[in-house]
């Protein structure tokens, strides 16, 4: 118990099955630190969030030779990084003044459809209020329910861990966790435009 | 519960809730994010998410909340690439199965099948030399792999060798005929003669 990455390997096990929905899960868990980890080779968030993408769906076709030797968000991260540098070395390979940046249609397109979404200061915004709100439900949170989460999240501990921290059964760490979760979630789904 | 759980009428109405199959659902996944539900209702919670979108939503946001803690937001902010991930792989034909051949994607295992493969022809070239043609596969009446027949020039070595010092016994052979002398060297002669050709041509 307490070990997340078998979490990922059943999912990982599901993807492998066949189910397009599970490798979803995995976006969503890890979508964030992938792009952080590639924003530290590519400075453009546009082409981040690309790199990243593409990432994804190299390790999406890569998973059936996925054996779990390793945790799946080292292999990830991995694939990530070798999808970063190899868009360096190609962005270093082109020309300055590309064609294919400005000078086709469908590259316009994608550009434009880019700015819509990313580093936009209606992004920004978002996040900005996304990050005020969880700090200030955690702010709000009954003492129990704010240190079981600060050391389960912050400090990475396991449940029995938290249990002998906090002198408590399992149990109700598990409880205060969710609890915890639950409280900052119901804030979080009052905010427009986060899914 | 504490103050400030009272102070707050969002949480209040939050923490007194009651238990609902979403709640219960909500806690078992907060569980097994943690890695600490496993078995049957593991299985629940991740067929649950499978089919449900809003669930799929909410495993995004408890997992947000340890993003922002831990610092792990990019600076460009809070994205969602899953649905252009997702758009994606779904123009690919077909999902990425591990093929249910025990040895599919398993390179160790396919390099083992390799060494075994080349082992097995070294063998078999083995046996197929002329020093070990003892081995008589018309007598093995249940071999059914078909076995090469050695040719002549898998044997070349061996006959030139033989040659070689035939030719030596000869010229000791002859040697002896010329000065009269006692032929000490017949016995290794008459071994060769049985190994290549008769030598009684050239003997006296």
């Amino acid at each position: 118990m307490g070990d997340a990455g078998a979490v990922d390997q059943d999912l990982v096990k599901r993807v492998q099955r066949g189910d397009k929905t599970a490798f979803d899960l995995l976006v969503r868990k890890y979508q964030h630190k992938v792009i952080k980890l590639v924003s530290r080779y590519v400075y453009d968030p546009s082409d981040a969030h690309d790199v990243a993408q593409e990432a994804f769906i190299k390790a999406y076709r890569a998973l059936p030779g996925f054996r779990g030797d390793s945790a799946f968000y080292t292999w990830l991260y991995r694939i990530a990084i070798n999808t970063a540098k190899n868009h360096v070395a190609a962005r270093n390979r082109a020309p300055v003044s590309s064609v294919s940046e400005f000078g086709n249609e469908d590259s316009e397109v994608d550009f434009s459809a880019r700015l819509s979404d990313i580093d936009t200061p209606e992004a920004l915004l978002l996040t900005d209020e996304v990050r005020r709100t969880i700090l200030s439900a955690i702010d709000a949170l009954p003492q129990d329910l704010r240190t079981a989460l600060i050391l389960r999240e912050i400090e990475g501990m396991s449940y029995e861990e938290i249990a002998k921290t906090m002198e408590c059964p399992v149990g109700t760490v598990r409880s205060r966790l969710f609890r915890a979760r639950d409280t900052i979630d119901a804030e979080l789904k009052k905010i427009e435009g986060l899914t | 519960m504490n103050d400030k759980t009272t102070q707050s009428g969002s949480t209040k109405q939050q923490l007194g809730q009651s238990i609902d199959t979403d709640t219960e659902f909500a806690a078992d996944m907060s569980a097994w994010m943690d890695g600490e539900l496993t078995g049957g209702r593991a299985r629940l919670v991740a067929q649950g998410m499978t089919a449900d979108a809003s669930r799929r939503s909410q495993w995004a946001r408890y997992h947000l909340i340890g993003d922002v803690l831990r610092d792990n937001l990019p600076a460009s902010g809070i994205v969602d690439i899953a649905s252009a991930v997702r758009a994606e792989i779904d123009k690919d034909e077909s999902t990425p199965r591990v093929s249910r051949m025990p040895l599919a994607g398993h390179p160790r295992a396919w390099g083992l099948a390799a060494s075994l493969i080349l082992a097995s022809v070294i063998l078999v070239n083995s046996w197929q030399r002329p020093g070990s043609s003892t081995v008589d596969v018309a007598a093995r009446p249940d071999t059914t792999a078909p076995v090469a027949v050695a040719t002549a020039a898998d044997v070349e070595p061996d006959r030139a060798d033989t040659s070689e010092l035939d030719q030596y016994l000869r010229n000791h052979t002859l040697a002896l005929v010329d000065t009269g002398e006692p032929a000490r060297m017949l016995p290794y002669l008459s071994m060769a003669e049985s190994a290549v050709e008769p030598v009684s041509a050239i003997a006296p």
